[in-house]
């Protein structure tokens, strides 16, 4: 890798903001201020930021059941004891993880995909981990699997294919309701999810 | 020539959309009146999101879009329909994602083509009350019709001479049929059956009707059919069309031996 274009600039200094440059949303005037700023940064505090990039990568797997980022396999929720064992929730990223616990109302296990088929993108069944849900369910006996995939074209297809697949193996399979969202607007609902608002209407 | 106005109207089929910067979504949209057509949903991700909703793929979509510099953004978005039927079956969603996926591939940037527009409105309305076998195939040799590509399927594409029946084969990067005292060097010749043929004649002169669903085929006129189009279409493309996967992942779903291949192949204990 050259550096050529800013001579200018001292080398490692510029092979900085060339590291920054490959961050998602970092354009080239962005990482020049980042490298900047980091020079005037305290010594302990740059330190600190190098160990804990370098810990993120030699320390953070997957957990071997559930699939979630840990530092421990199995992960905290799937060794906790208060968990409800016989329950497996199945989201798409490990942030979904995070928004179903701050809810407090899922007491059960999770299932991470890392990712949804999105056909047009190339990913397919197999770049998830589907198979490992499977092999989860054949040793276990599982109550029901909630399938918590976004309501997006993605998500439905990819809950709609692991549907297909789990239908033998667990005799409960849901899907999470589509509704309207706290705080919205009927005239700015859609079709779909108003239609389905409806279906899933309750006593009050 | 009267430059064009900041704010239009239209109405679309939302093609695939791309999850972009913090919560929006650039859309490929096919118009009647300007064709594909690329433009910014802002903040169509976020759960109360006015517009999301109403822009997700396959849905027709009534729309109030503003001109941008290099991207419109979507002010306003009613849908008109969003195919539910469609989205809620396995097989008859991955057909449309494929069907979604060929217009983005063929058609040019922002140059209108009304023919293709009434054909998608007019696959995801058969779609939406039934799968069938030969609705794809039709998709399929229509559009590369009104692509400028239409098969040639009478005469042979190297002679010019009528075909004589039961003696014709097919070379797709010809676009059509050969017969059978033609011998070019260099490119891949497919076989091609009678009935094959007739299907395809069939396919590109009538309309697509329920009389279409209830023609019985072999299963081997189908196969045969599908091999030859997909060929044609690569040819055509110059690059494989990725929801292709996923659709014969779904076929192969439907029987219990697609899940078995999935979960038997796993290699942890």
């Amino acid at each position: 890798m050259t550096y050529d274009y800013l001579p200018s600039v001292a080398a490692p200094l510029a092979r900085l903001i060339q590291e920054f440059h490959k961050l998602p949303g970092i354009g080239p005037k962005s990482a020049q201020r980042l490298a900047y700023y980091l020079i005037r940064m305290p010594a302990d505090e740059a330190q600190s930021l190098a160990e804990s990039i370098l810990a993120v990568k030699e320390k953070v797997i997957f957990c071997g059941v559930c699939q979630n980022i840990t530092e421990n396999s199995p992960c905290y929720l799937c060794s906790h004891e208060g968990r409800d064992r016989s329950r497996i929730c199945v989201v798409e990223d490990p942030l979904d993880v995070l928004s179903l616990e701050r809810t407090g109302a899922y007491k059960g296990l999770y299932h991470v995909l890392h990712g949804v088929i999105s056909p047009a993108s190339g990913i397919g069944p197999e770049n998830l981990k589907i198979r490992e849900l499977l092999e989860r369910l054949k040793g276990n006996s599982v109550a029901e699997v909630i399938l918590a995939t976004n309501p997006s074209l993605e998500g439905e297809s990819t809950a709609m294919y692991v549907h297909r697949l789990l239908a033998p193996l667990v005799s409960r399979v849901t899907w999470l309701a589509r509704g309207l969202p706290v705080g919205s607007d009927l005239e700015y609902a859609d079709d779909v999810t108003l239609s389905r608002a409806l279906e899933g209407r309750q006593e009050i | 020539m009267t430059t064009p106005p900041k704010i239009y109207k239209t109405e679309a089929i939302v093609l695939k959309h791309f999850a972009f910067g913090e919560a929006d979504y650039l859309l490929t949209l096919y118009t009647p009146n300007v064709g594909r057509l690329k433009a910014v949903v802002k903040g169509a991700r976020r759960v109360k999101s006015k517009l999301g909703g109403h822009l997700e793929p396959l849905m027709r979509t009534s729309l109030l879009v503003t001109r941008g510099q290099n991207l419109d953004t979507i002010n306003q978005a009613e849908v008109l329909d969003g195919h539910r039927a469609v989205r809620e079956d396995l097989d008859r969603l991955s057909q449309a994602i494929y069907m979604m996926e060929l217009v983005d591939a063929i058609t040019p940037e922002e140059q209108p083509n009304y023919p293709i527009y009434r054909l998608l409105l007019e696959a995801m309305r058969f779609l939406t009350e039934a799968a069938s076998p030969l609705l794809l195939p039709y998709f399929q040799i229509r559009l590369l019709g009104h692509s400028g590509f239409m098969p040639e399927l009478y005469r042979c594409v190297e002679c010019g001479k009528n075909l004589a029946p039961g003696h014709h084969r097919f070379i797709p990067d010809r676009g059509g049929s050969l017969c059978d005292s033609c011998h070019p060097i260099n490119v891949s010749v497919l076989p091609l059956s009678l009935d094959t043929l007739k299907v395809l004649r069939f396919l590109q002169k009538e309309t697509y009707t329920d009389k279409l669903e209830r023609l019985h085929l072999e299963q081997e006129t189908l196969a045969e059919l599908e091999r030859l189009l997909e060929a044609m279409l690569r040819h055509v493309l110059d690059q494989e069309v990725k929801a292709a996967r996923f659709l014969s992942q779904v076929a192969q779903g439907r029987t219990s031996e697609g899940a078995q291949t999935l979960t038997t192949t796993n290699t942890k204990g």
